[in-house]
């Protein structure tokens, strides 16, 4: 008989976590371990005198402040490109919204459509599929 | 505000002094959701590489060795021993973070990692 204890990953009072180690750069994987995308940086809420995280951010305009100096305003010219193009929203999962956090940040199975990715759609679109026989690919 | 305001900014004690820079930050689950509980705090570039809040390295030795060699002058800063903190004037520029104390008084990571295990 197997005897299935709880998830060590699972989200509970108490866990410390190294922001570095265990939240970015991470994956995000949807419950039935789809990715997602990564954990680019994290949204604080200063409340109480205390600094709470409150959101994982994805894509570049996420990214682009962990940049320094000019690669950074240059990612950053990007995302707004495509931030303006998909309507001006950066993408953002609520932290309510996170189940896990292990080798990879696991949502809860009731998150929806996140819509992160807005630089491989623009690519997608305006790139690949212009190349020469791209429609004749498999899958 | 967002981490990258935190990670890497420059951190000033009480005096105005240069202390290091953010290497790392410690999240905390409570009730009330997931807080900043405080930053370690490194002030060489060698230190900054390798000063994470986690479990220190210990096997296999040298890798122990080296661990502790460039994280020996890391400092662990609780989050209420922060004055204030400043997001980047520029994006790609760096925060700042200014303490209440000065850096002598700051307990050395190892330290607070013994008492965090």
């Amino acid at each position: 008989m197997t005897v299935h204890g709880p998830d060590p990953d699972e989200r509970a009072p108490g866990r410390a976590y190294s922001a570095r180690f265990h939240w970015l750069d991470r994956q995000v994987v949807a419950d039935d371990g789809t990715p997602i995308s990564k954990v680019d940086d994290l949204e604080l809420d200063g409340r109480d005198g205390r600094l709470y995280a409150t959101a994982v951010l994805v894509g570049p305009d996420a990214l682009a402040p962990r940049l320094r100096g000019r690669l950074g305003r240059l990612v950053a010219a990007v995302a707004r490109r495509l931030a303006a193009a998909e309507g001006g929203r950066p993408p953002r999962i609520d932290l309510a919204d996170v189940a896990a956090v292990g080798a990879a940040v696991t949502l809860r199975p009731s998150t929806g459509d996140l819509r992160v990715h807005a630089l491989e759609d623009w690519t997608r679109a305006n790139v690949i599929e212009r190349i020469p026989g791209a429609r004749h690919a498999s899958g | 505000m967002r981490l990258a305001d935190l990670i890497d900014a420059l951190v000033l004690d009480g005096a105005g002094d240069l202390a290091g820079r953010v290497t790392d930050v410690r999240l905390v689950e409570t009730a009330d959701g997931l807080v900043v509980d405080g930053l370690v705090v490194s002030p060489k570039r060698r230190g900054r590489l390798l000063a994470w809040d986690h479990r220190p390295v210990e096997r296999p030795r040298i890798l122990g060795a080296i661990a502790r060699a460039g994280s020996r002058r890391a400092r662990w800063v609780p989050w209420d021993a922060v004055a204030s903190h400043e997001p980047p004037g520029r994006l790609g520029d760096l925060g700042t973070v200014r303490l209440d104390r000065a850096s002598a008084d700051l307990v050395p990571l190892a330290d607070a990692q013994r008492e965090w295990a």
